[in-house]
């Protein structure tokens, strides 16, 4: 721990609340995400444009189609001029938060994200916020319990969990709860989609959470795992602790001293993870919209890839990098509610 | 150390003082049930893998002439039933294993090659190029993984090297920052400031002394990532970006859905292929678990 | 009355399927408002004496004989009974202020943690807040370094904000376990009387423990050294200070020599070898191996303390029953060539 290097007199912070060091931190972290955005960008460019040769081949592989209409597609993007020109397009979009036409669905790539933004914040919402929960829990239990059955029972579980493929979790479950696992359970959930045609009102409410139990079951039995490991092992850092021995000797009960001191202390670096690993909930995300054909962009990237709709899966591409890089930028900026030794 | 004959070379020592290291990490290792475990299962399915061409022959998995009838359920002749075309699931299993394990195998090795050469390469350069390093580094370690794999595997052609490769550039960031905290503790220490001082350039710093100190913890981390390699193979072969040509355990998941095992309930089309993933992956799990206990005496209470 | 009085008391850990020994058989008394100074290098069970007082000590730990807190058995209490006499009855100023407090947790917030618990509901928040207002002013801090966190404050500030927090329920005896080490020399010279007047201020008994005997002569009025988890000598700070009986409490004495007194100077300082492995305790004295006035027969028997003196024990054979001069002492240890070659340096 960072504390542990000096006993000398730490410096006297005489000014609360000057916002000079905060600015400079905020400063400092915007310059980071906006350094990561552009690099996103470049990457982009370089994925798309550069290494596939020949994108609209790539895009109409296995299909018959004429010398014109590849001339008149590759007209159509821009691709016919010299690639530094492209380059400049294409920044020029983004600049105007352009990320191009889809080449299936004829739209601008924004305007299909936008549509299938909200069952996806939804589904990935859901899932996080119960696997924060339940990890977090589970692996303070776990800690708390060290090498008892309890540890040992959930943290087996949850490597378990961790080894199994999210896609075939999620398969496995429709045929159980889903198919009626071939006529013996009866058929308890629906199979895929966000919601049946025809219910309004307040039953239709009720029937998306209906069509949300199985694709969030699936989200959490994957993420859950990771938190635990993590909660528990920073826990377990913890364990041994000065301070916690302090609060055992003022008469606090056990669980307020877990509770208490022990967990905010833990939680720092236990948050801090949860913030890197967003990339791995987009790609859980992906998954679970595949399988469950769950409306969102998961599976609107799904659906990009098989063609593969080149224009449609460079403007995800992005936009789930950028959402990652946001989000992380915004951990950053949180962090120092938390844990009073970094605040600047 | 007094014992040694005068005759033996440092380098002899050296290498002496390694191979005991080894005995005890072994000695260590044999004491963690878990790790045990994992090592049995991990060295069942080698073997699957590398008897497989004696186990199943090309008639067993051809499509046209399939052996049996389609969607059969487990019998005698073919104990996890049928496939749609009426291929014996076992030997689909048995023959993915060797797809399924090579890639994970591979695209390790390319991510821990990569990993350990930016890691130690950070750590041993302190100056802007090693912050430029672990700048990238951190890059791609918020990068959505499975999104920047997938959109790899999009644009190059569909074969095996691709997915290697896409799993492969897009899993060493964590080897990489593992592997550069190693190297600043190992850099620390006296014996290589003796050896810069003897005249031991960039290279030899890096090459003789960091990395055999570095490997260690470099193979725990390999077994951790080949259950991640493998599970990240199956995701891209199920998300049709494998080579539609061979067989893989994702593949044949793949399959199993388009064929419609799905909302069929031919539920032993599915259990094998994803028991087959979980299991390796979790085998890999266990090895990398107890090694890193083993060879970091600091976890070593936590068991 | 004795406000604390341990009797008999062994503490044994279970590791790895061994039973290590920490304490074997200590007995310590301090009465209301007196200050008892435990000295002894580390390892000696000193520290484990004073967890075992609140009955803190880890799952691992077997804990047998007495330990009367104003009369009460804390070995014997209930759960919900310990947990009403920890902090209240008696509180624990912890070594190393700097990870004996949260670091995420306001230093006020931590002083009034024990006071709303041991209120029950019969203080409010703000009194609370006001009364370790009060007690950081007690210990010279001014009241608004309530809102600091630990890390804001300096090493000395950190102990000073321990001492509030020791005082905070008002206990009848508060227990320091090195309550000065990893601070500077004048920081600790500091510490030590702001400890000192506050409890004599308070009538609050003190147990205090350090590895420095000189400190602890300064603070307390009778001193008990430990050594292989035994008391081996006890009596009056002053005396048994200037003159300890047993070889080792005298060579713990020599080993901080008095500031300005010429013969210190000369006098043989510290102690060569280490305190012996717990887990392979043999027959006969602990300190036998390392004792320079060792005779044979200190490696069969094992002393038990024993009077040495007006108001004095010590657990040593040489010491003659009824109390020795210093010179039987040294003549006693002329007289016979000691304990094995090679181990008295």
């Amino acid at each position: 721990m960072a504390q542990a290097t000096t006993e000398k007199a730490a410096p006297q912070r005489v000014k609360r609340g000057d916002p000079g060091p905060m600015l400079r931190l905020v400063a400092t972290r915007l310059a980071g995400a906006a350094v990561s955005l552009i690099a996103v960008m470049l990457t982009a460019f370089f994925l798309f444009r550069v290494l596939p040769g020949d994108p609209v081949r790539a895009m109409t592989q296995g299909r018959p189609v004429s010398v014109e209409q590849l001339a008149e597609l590759r007209r159509q993007y821009g691709l016919d001029k010299p690639l530094h020109q492209q380059f400049l397009d294409y920044c020029a979009g983004l600049a105007r938060f352009d990320l191009g036409t889809s080449y299936q669905y004829r739209l601008p790539v924004t305007e299909l994200i936008a549509d299938r933004l909200w069952p996806t914040l939804l589904l990935v919402g859901t899932g996080t916020l119960l696997a924060a929960a339940l990890g977090l829990w589970l692996g303070t239990r776990a800690a708390w319990r060290r090498g008892r059955v309890t540890d040992q029972v959930t943290t087996g579980i949850a490597l378990t969990l961790w080894s199994v493929p999210t896609f075939w979790l999620g398969l496995v479950l429709i045929v159980v709860f889903a198919g009626g696992a071939g006529g013996v359970l009866p058929q308890l959930f629906p199979t895929g989609g966000m919601s049946t045609p025809g219910v309004t009102g307040t039953a239709a409410i009720l029937d998306t959470a209906h069509h949300l139990v199985l694709p969030v079951t699936t989200m959490v039995a994957v993420l859950y795992a990771q938190y635990l490991m993590v909660m528990r092992s920073s826990l377990l850092d913890e364990m041994g602790s000065d301070y916690l021995m302090t609060a055992r000797a003022k008469g606090l009960r056990d669980a307020l001293v877990l509770r208490r001191h022990a967990v905010p202390n833990a939680l720092l670096p236990t948050v801090t993870l949860i913030f890197l690993n967003l990339g791995q909930v987009v790609a859980g995300a992906i998954l679970v919209e595949a399988v469950f054909s769950w409306p969102g962009l998961g599976q609107l990237f799904y659906q990009g890839l098989r063609l593969p709709d080149l224009p449609l899966v460079q403007g995800m591409f992005i936009f789930f990098s950028a959402s990652v890089i946001l989000m992380n930028l915004l951990a950053d900026l949180v962090y120092p509610l938390l844990d009073p030794r970094v605040r600047p | 150390m007094s014992a040694t004959t005068p005759a033996d070379s440092p380098r002899a020592l050296a290498w002496r003082r390694r191979r005991q290291a080894l005995v005890d990490v072994w000695r260590a290792y044999r004491t963690t049930p878990a790790g045990l475990v994992g090592l049995a299962g991990l060295v069942l399915f080698v073997l699957v893998a590398l008897t497989s061409p004696l186990l199943v022959t090309a008639d067993d998995l051809s499509v046209i002439r399939a052996p049996y009838e389609p969607y059969q359920p487990p019998a005698a002749a073919y104990p996890l039933g049928t496939d749609n075309f009426g291929r014996s699931l076992l030997d689909l299993v048995i023959w993915g294993s060797r797809i399924s394990l090579t890639v994970g195998f591979l695209a390790t090795l390319v991510s821990v090659a990569l990993g350990s050469l930016v890691g130690i390469v950070a750590g041993h350069f302190r100056g802007w190029a090693g912050v430029v390093l672990m700048r990238v580094t951190d890059w791609f370690l918020v990068l959505p993984t499975l999104v920047l794999a997938v959109a790899l595997a999009a644009v190059l052609d569909r074969s095996t090297f691709t997915i290697v490769l896409a799993i492969g550039v897009t899993a060493w960031p964590t080897t990489a920052r593992l592997v550069r905290a190693q190297t600043l503790a190992v850099e620390a220490r006296p014996y290589i400031e003796r050896a810069r001082a003897l005249g031991g350039g960039h290279v030899h710093v890096m090459v003789r002394h960091v990395l055999p100190n570095v490997m260690p913890l470099v193979l725990a981390q390999t077994t951790l990532l080949v259950a991640s390699a493998i599970i990240a193979e199956s995701t891209l072969a199920f998300l049709g970006l494998g080579d539609p040509t061979t067989v893989s355990w994702g593949a044949i998941l793949q399959d199993a859905r388009r064929a419609g095992a799905v909302s069929s309930g031919v539920w032993w089309y599915l259990l094998p292929p994803g028991l087959a993933i979980a299991l390796v992956a979790m085998a890999f799990t266990l090895c990398g678990r107890a090694l890193e206990v083993v060879l970091n005496p600091r976890l070593r209470e936590r068991r | 009355m004795n406000h604390l009085q341990i009797s008999d008391l062994t503490v044994a850990y279970r590791v790895g399927g061994h039973t290590v020994p920490a304490v074997r058989g200590v007995d310590l008394t301090v009465p209301a408002g007196g200050k008892l100074g435990v000295a002894g290098e580390s390892g000696c069970g000193k520290s484990t004496v004073a967890l075992a007082v609140l009955r803190l000590l880890p799952a691992n730990a077997t804990v047998t004989g007495r330990v009367l807190l104003d009369g009460e058995d804390v070995l014997t209490m209930r759960w919900g009974r310990l947990r009403a006499v920890r902090w209240a009855g008696a509180s624990i100023v912890f070594q190393g202020a700097m990870h004996s407090l949260n670091a995420v947790h306001r230093v006020g917030d931590q002083i009034t943690e024990p006071i709303l618990l041991h209120g029950k509901g019969a203080i409010t928040p703000a009194v609370a807040e006001r009364r370790a207002g009060d007690l950081l002013e007690q210990v010279g801090l001014p009241a608004h370094q309530a809102a600091a966190y630990p890390h804001e404050l300096s090493g000395g500030q950190r102990q000073r904000v321990m001492i509030a927090m020791a005082l905070a329920c008002e206990p009848r005896l508060i227990i320091a376990d090195e309550p000065t080490t990893a601070l500077d020399v004048m920081i600790q010279a500091q510490i030590l009387r702001l400890i000192d007047g506050l409890v004599t201020e308070h009538g609050i008994a003190l147990m205090m423990i350090s590895h420095d005997l000189s400190v602890l002569a300064d603070t307390c009025d009778r001193l008990a050294v430990m050594y292989a988890g035994r008391v081996v000598e006890e009596g009056p700070a002053r005396t048994v200070f200037a003159t300890a009986v047993h070889p080792y409490a005298a060579a713990l004495g020599a080993a901080f020599p008095t500031v300005g007194d010429p013969a210190a100077r000369r006098a043989p300082r510290g102690l060569a070898g280490d305190p012996p492995d717990p887990a392979q305790l043999e027959g006969g004295c602990s300190f036998c191996p390392r004792c320079p006035r060792a005779v044979a027969e200190c490696a069969r028997v094992d002393p038990a303390l024993r009077p040495a003196g007006p108001d004095r024990a010590a657990a040593c054979i040489l010491v003659p029953p009824g109390g020795p001069s210093p010179r039987s002492l040294r003549a006693s240890a002329a007289e016979v060539p000691a304990a094995p070659e090679g181990r008295r340096r």
